[in-house]
This record gives C-alpha cells, sequence and structure tokens, in this order.
C-alpha cells in the first residue's frame, strides 16, 4: 500500500499542500481531481522527491520513501508520467525506454511487453523521441514508465492534448495495470473517463484534500464535480 | 608549405578537439561554464614534466604520465565538484565565479611546486616520417593519432553505454532523470572527472612539442571557448567539427601570415555565428 500520512510541501516559503493524508492500495485506480494550480502536480512530485515535503510521511508498505533519495524512489517500483510528458527529446524512442528498464535492472521481455502495449512505437525505436507526435510521445512516456514494471504508477493529467481515441487507449491500459494488481493515482482533467476507471475520487482544493467519494456516489450527487472542478455535471 | 600547414593545423585540430570536448560535455551536461578546465589541460602537461623526471626516461614517463595524470586530475575535478560546485548549487553566475577561484588555486599552487620557468619534455618516440618532398614528426602524428582514438573512445562512452546515456539524459532533464534513478550528482561529478582528465591528456600530449609552464592554460582555454560557441553549446558533434575548422584554419593562417591574425579572425568567427545562428552550428536553438 502507497501511504501519504499528513505531507505539506511548499516552494519557498509559499505552502502548496497542507496536511495531505491519502492511501492507494495495489490494483486500485485513484483519481484525483482539482482545478488548475490546486497542488496536484506538487502531490505527485513530492512522492517522487522533486519537492522536499516539509514535514508529514510517504511510505510504500514498510520503506520510508520520504526518507529516501528521489533516485531511490524509482528503485522501490514507482513510476511516474509527468504533466507534459516531458520525454528526453533527443534520445532515441529505444534510449527512453531503456531508462525505464535500466532504473530497476529489467531485462529486454519487459521492453517487449511494453511495446506490445503499444505496437506503434515499435517502428520508431531509432527516432529521436522529440520527433515524435503529441500523441505518441504521450504513449512513450507511458511505456517508458510501464518499462520499470511498477507497483504503484503516478500519472499526471496522461490525456492532456490528446485525441478521443487515444484517450481511450491511455485509460485501457489503466485498466489493464489495474488487472495487473498495479496501484495507479490517476491526476485527470477528463471527468467522465476518470469516473469509469477510478475505484475513488479525491478532490484537492487550494492544497487541501477536500472530499473522498466513489463514482457511484458521485453519480447520485455530483455536487463536489461543480464544486472542486467547476463542472456542471459529469457528462461534459 | 600548404601541405605542411594543413598537417600542423590537423595536428592541433585533434588536441583541440580533445580539449573543447571536455569544455562542453562540462557545460552541456551541468550547464556551468568551467573557466579553470585549461588549468587541468596546464596539470597534465605539468604532471607530465613531474613523470619524466621521475622515471629519468622519456617512454616510461609518458605511460606514466597518461595512465596517471588524467587520474590525478579526475581526482581534483571530483573534489572541485563535491566541494564548491555542489555548494553553490551549480548555479551559472556562481560557478564561473568559483571556477575562477579553482584557476587561480591550481595555477598558483603549480606556481610554487614547479616554478615559473617553462619546462620542456622530451617526446618517448623520436622519428621522422619521411614524405617526398620533406619530412615530418613522427610524435605529432602519434598525438593526433591518439587524440583521435580518445576522441571514439568518448564517443563510443557517451552513445553506447549506461553511463552516457545517463549524461545525456541528465543533460536534458535532470529532474526526470532521477524519477528513473539516475543519481545526478554523482553523474555530474562523472563528468566533471571525464571533463578535466580529457584537458589533462591533451595537456600529457601536447608537452613534448611545447614545453610545460604554468600559464599555458590560458590558450588552449580561449580556443576551446570558441570551439564550443561555434560548434554549438552542448553538441558533441558540432565541438569536433568546430574544432576541425578552428584548428586547420588556424594552422594555414599562422603558416602564411601569422598567429595573431589566426586568433583575430577566429574571434571575429564567433561574433558573426554568434549573431547569425545564436545557438552555434549545431546547437540547441536558445529558449
Ligand atoms: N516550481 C514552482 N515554483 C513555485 N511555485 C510553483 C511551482 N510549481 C507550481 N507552483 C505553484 O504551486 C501551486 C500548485 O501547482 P501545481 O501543483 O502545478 O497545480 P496543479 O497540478 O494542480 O495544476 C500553484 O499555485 C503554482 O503556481
Ligand atoms: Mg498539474
Amino acid at each position: 500500500m502507497l501511504t501519504i500520512d499528513r505531507i505539506s510541501s511548499s516552494y519557498a516559503q509559499v505552502k502548496v499542500l497542507s496536511d495531505i493524508s491519502l492511501k492507494v492500495e495495489e490494483g486500485e485506480v485513484l483519481g484525483l481531481l482539482g482545478r488548475n494550480g490546486a497542488g496536484k502536480s506538487t502531490l505527485l512530485k513530492s512522492i517522487m522527491g522533486l519537492v522536499q515535503i516539509d514535514s508529514g510521511t510517504i511510505m510504500l508498505d514498510d520503506i520510508t520513501l520520504s526518507d529516501q533519495h528521489a533516485h531511490e524512489i524509482p528503485k522501490c517500483g514507482i513510476g511516474y508520467i509527468p504533466q507534459g510528458r516531458r520525454l528526453f527529446p533527443e534520445l532515441m524512442v529505444e534510449e527512453n525506454l531503456k531508462m525505464g528498464l535500466f532504473a530497476r535492472n529489467n531485462s529486454e521481455e519487459v521492453l517487449d511487453w511494453a511495446l506490445s502495449l503499444f505496437p506503434v512505437l515499435k517502428s520508431r525505436l531509432k527516432q529521436k523521441s522529440g520527433t515524435l507526435s503529441g500523441g505518441e510521445q504521450q504513449m512513450l512516456a507511458t511505456a517508458r514508465a510501464l518499462c520499470l514494471q511498477p507497483r504503484y504508477i503516478l500519472m499526471d493529467e496522461p490525456s492532456e492534448g490528446l485525441m478521443p481515441k487515444l484517450i481511450e487507449t491511455i485509460f485501457d491500459i489503466v485498466e489493464k495495470l489495474k488487472s495487473d494488481k498495479v496501484g495507479v493515482l490517476l491526476v485527470e482533467q477528463k471527468i467522465e473517463g476518470t469516473l469509469r476507471i477510478s475505484d475513488r475520487i479525491v478532490f484537492l482544493e487550494n492544497g487541501i484534500l477536500k472530499e473522498e467519494s466513489t463514482p457511484q456516489q458521485l453519480s447520485e450527487n455530483p455536487e463536489p464535480l461543480s464544486m472542486y472542478v467547476g463542472v456542471k455535471s459529469h457528462t461534459n | 608549405m600548404v601541405f605542411l600547414a594543413l598537417l600542423d593545423g590537423t595536428v592541433t585540430a585533434f588536441v583541440l578537439a580533445l580539449i573543447a570536448l571536455g569544455l562542453s560535455l562540462v557545460f552541456g551536461v551541468m550547464r556551468i561554464v568551467n573557466v579553470a578546465h585549461g588549468e587541468f589541460f596546464m596539470l597534465g602537461a605539468v604532471l607530465s614534466w613531474f613523470a619524466y623526471h621521475w622515471t629519468g626516461d622519456a617512454l616510461w614517463g609518458f605511460i606514466l604520465a597518461l595512465l596517471v595524470a588524467p587520474v590525478i586530475v579526475g581526482v581534483i575535478a571530483v573534489l572541485s565538484e563535491r566541494y564548491i560546485l555542489r555548494k553553490v548549487h551549480y548555479n551559472p553566475e556562481s560557478t564561473i565565479v568559483a571556477t575562477i577561484g579553482i584557476l587561480y588555486v591550481i595555477q598558483q599552487l603549480t606556481l610554487m611546486l614547479f616554478g615559473p620557468e617553462a619546462r620542456p619534455v622530451e617526446a618517448p618516440i623520436y622519428f621522422r616520417v619521411v614524405f617526398p618532398w620533406f619530412g615530418y614528426s613522427g610524435y605529432k602524428l602519434l598525438v593526433a593519432a591518439m587524440s583521435g582514438l580518445c576522441l571514439c573512445g568518448v564517443w563510443i562512452l557517451m552513445k553506447r553505454s549506461k553511463l552516457g546515456l545517463y549524461m545525456r539524459a541528465t543533460q536534458q532533464d535532470h529532474e526526470i532523470a532521477t524519477t528513473f534513478g539516475v543519481p545526478t550528482k554523482k553523474i555530474y561529478a562523472s563528468v566533471f572527472a571525464l571533463g578535466g582528465g580529457l584537458a589533462a591528456l591533451a595537456g600529457v600530449l601536447v608537452v613534448p612539442i611545447r614545453q610545460a609552464d604554468h600559464l599555458m592554460g590560458l590558450e588552449p582555454l580561449l580556443l576551446s571557448f570558441i570551439v564550443v560557441i561555434i560548434g554549438g553549446l552542448g553538441s558533441l558533434r558540432g565541438t569536433i567539427i568546430a574544432a576541425f575548422l578552428i584548428g586547420i584554419s588556424d594552422g594555414i593562417i599562422s603558416v602564411f601570415y601569422e598567429p595573431t591574425l589566426a586568433k583575430m579572425l577566429a574571434t571575429l568567427f564567433v561574433v558573426m555565428i554568434l549573431i547569425i545562428k545564436p545557438g552555434g552550428l549545431f546547437g540547441e536553438s536558445p529558449q
């Protein structure tokens, strides 16, 4: 279980997260919703050790992640798909994927498995990743993280800027990971899809965790959606 | 005469490429301008003199220096990285000041231990390659060949090894590299050591041609800057191509006109490049 216990984070004195606690179990998809600037990306960066936390602890089972150097965290089995993809643009597609493999000394079989999920990438292995289309880049960012064979994966707006068909592909992958017992912390803007694939939903506003709910509860009472994400109903 | 100038220029180009490659790697991956880079070159030459004197033999001294000087300089580089550059968080402005400091410390320590005079080091091998119409120093050809070998070595390291992949990934996005298990601080230390080691190696190779003295780091530093700017900051291929452009034209102009003119033209060329293509010939375009 990935346990975040009362963490606070700030950028140069400005507090961005206060007292956040949440849990993700293996095989569970936790949807994290909130407006722009709410602190969603900062939360994921705090878990990855990219943003120093001021207080609180982050645990993976009985390992205290928040005591580890940032570069040790992926080795514990945490995969990260950053907002805006952030590939290594001058590296070939293959080299980007190798970054994932090397992080946990995984074999080429893992690479083959990741490529089987995104067959388009197979014909692009020697291409610089910066020359891929937006959709291909998102697939690569996802495949790169999957090459770690993560036990938990943090996804920061993976559907941002993608065509509907590709969004479906990404969401299908999330469901597949779930069935493989991977825990997913999914930050999203696409409400409908998120409600469909998440087991639970939490809402973040101004760095504070406001409400926890389930897709069923939200379909009966969509009020939190309009309150914290600013949509009238979950159909848009 | 033209042929001789071309040959001399080519030898210069190989050595220059080796020195500039180190500077370029450090700038590319760490985003810092290492003003002390020329001192690493100088240390290579000076250590080579010590090796020559200690062994009392040109060949053994050369082999010893070739093996030991890059390691000693690499260690000095790692210590400077660990205790100085890391302390100022690799901040671009602070590191310029810090590396100027490193430059003076190395230079003054060398002055104390080595003295102010220029000291010759005998070449490890002595033969002339006889072309139909003139002879040429065999050692100079050896220098070019060994530099070429090192360039290939670095190229393979960067493009084929895991360490090289980590260096390039860190160069492009050090934050995301961390999220893939790359210990970026260690990578920075390795890059700084590699850059210093390459400069030291160049110093060892060059010293039998031009003597060792504590001020000899300045000229290669300036030429490397020129090369790195023309080649495009952080581009390995650009650096090597620019080194040949500058090295060979420097050789030719120096032989037919005079060295000062060559340097002036090179500087003018830099200015033109910066105006026409600010990122350098092969560089990333500036943000
Ligand atoms: N590197 C940074 N330095 C300073 N402030 C930042 C930085 N990154 C984000 N912030 C601020 O932190 C807050 C939360 O940002 P972020 O976590 O990116 O929100 P979200 O992902 O929910 O849109 C915002 O107010 C943003 O301006
Ligand atoms: Mg965000």
